[in-house]
């Protein structure tokens, strides 16, 4: 059998030294990090960097940005509900005409945008003041086929709801589709992580939202 | 800090504690080998951070390669599972003892 590092006596090839202290040394760093993350306000202070602050006021309509999914029963998931509940609130101070639910056709119809128009309804909005659109499955489709929704009805400024992390892109995408933005986010800003899942579950998101930043840099989205 | 995280430190010394006395005093273990062997974590994790890395990556490519290909929408966060982490620290494992093997 070939001599190996775990049957051979010291010394190693210095490569073989060389790469095991590579391997500690970034396993340490791993560590330290995962250590950081679960047990310090990191991932809070992170979350808080890529929050939106509140902008509430007056505009031409509200869009309520698609989020999770709908569950087979027709009921919406838990990130959807919040968005809709504030949605509606915000119509309810009279702070826009209309309302407008984004949310594509998942796996059982009906589709979260008419699922959410239902529930608006039934919290006593005019059926007349809602638009749904179904047929965006990204937020730079959200903010396309919705400027083709909203744009020819006069809607120049929107009060945007979505979660506090997803309005640093989604904000930018629909100003760059000629939107004037009030971000409202659905979850009054990123809610302080205090358990050590929490906070995983918290920086989790917000390297997501990161990359997702950077991807439409890249892309040239925004 | 809290008191979850308080729980959660101090029930780890502990039984870490318990583990390296049981060690030492009853299986006659040296403390040069501990050192070791928690170089040897550290070189696990390391592997381990590597293939995490990889696995998203390439996941990510996957995703993104079926949206060109396809024309259809695919979420991205079909990666957005921590069963990833779980696959990745088994893959480091296997990987790290590999040349241990006879």
């Amino acid at each position: 059998m070939a001599p190996t590092p775990a049957t051979t006596a010291w010394p190693w090839p210095s490569s073989v030294v060389r790469g095991r202290t590579l391997l500690q040394t970034l396993g340490a760093a791993v560590l330290v990090l995962l250590a950081a993350i679960a047990f310090t306000p990191l991932a809070n202070v992170v979350a808080g960097w890529i929050s939106v602050t509140p902008q509430v006021g007056p505009a031409d309509a509200i869009v309520v940005l698609g989020g999770g999914s709908e569950w087979p029963g027709g009921e919406m998931s838990s990130t959807a509900l919040h968005r809709t509940a504030r949605g509606i609130t915000l119509h309810r101070y009279g702070l826009a005409p209309l309302l407008a639910f984004s949310g594509a056709p998942g796996r059982f119809p009906p589709s979260l945008s008419e699922i959410e128009a239902a529930f608006a309804q039934q919290c006593g909005v005019p059926p007349a003041a809602i638009v749904t659109d179904d047929r965006s499955f990204t937020t730079r489709e959200e903010a396309l086929h919705l400027a083709e929704r909203l744009q020819p009805l006069g809607v120049r400024s929107i009060l945007l709801v979505s979660d506090s992390h997803h309005l640093v892109r989604a904000r930018r995408v629909f100003e760059r589709h000629g939107f004037r933005v009030l971000p409202v986010p659905a979850n009054d800003g990123p809610e302080p992580a205090r358990a050590p899942a929490a906070r995983f579950a918290l920086m989790n998101r917000a390297v997501q939202e990161i990359f997702a930043v950077a991807y439409y840099r890249l892309a040239g989205w925004i | 800090m809290s008191l979850r995280d308080l729980l959660l430190l101090a029930v780890v010394a502990a039984t870490s504690a318990a583990a390296v006395a049981l060690g030492v005093r009853r299986l006659h273990r040296s403390r040069a080998g501990l050192r070791a062997a928690l170089g040897a974590t550290l070189a696990c994790i390391g592997v381990t951070a590597i293939f995490a890395a990889a696995n998203l990556a390439l996941g990510t490519l996957l995703v993104l390669g079926a949206r060109l290909v396809t024309g259809r929408f695919v979420s991205i966060y079909l990666v957005d599972d921590p069963t990833w982490l779980a696959i990745s620290l088994l893959q480091g494992i296997a990987w790290s003892l590999w040349p241990r093997a006879r």
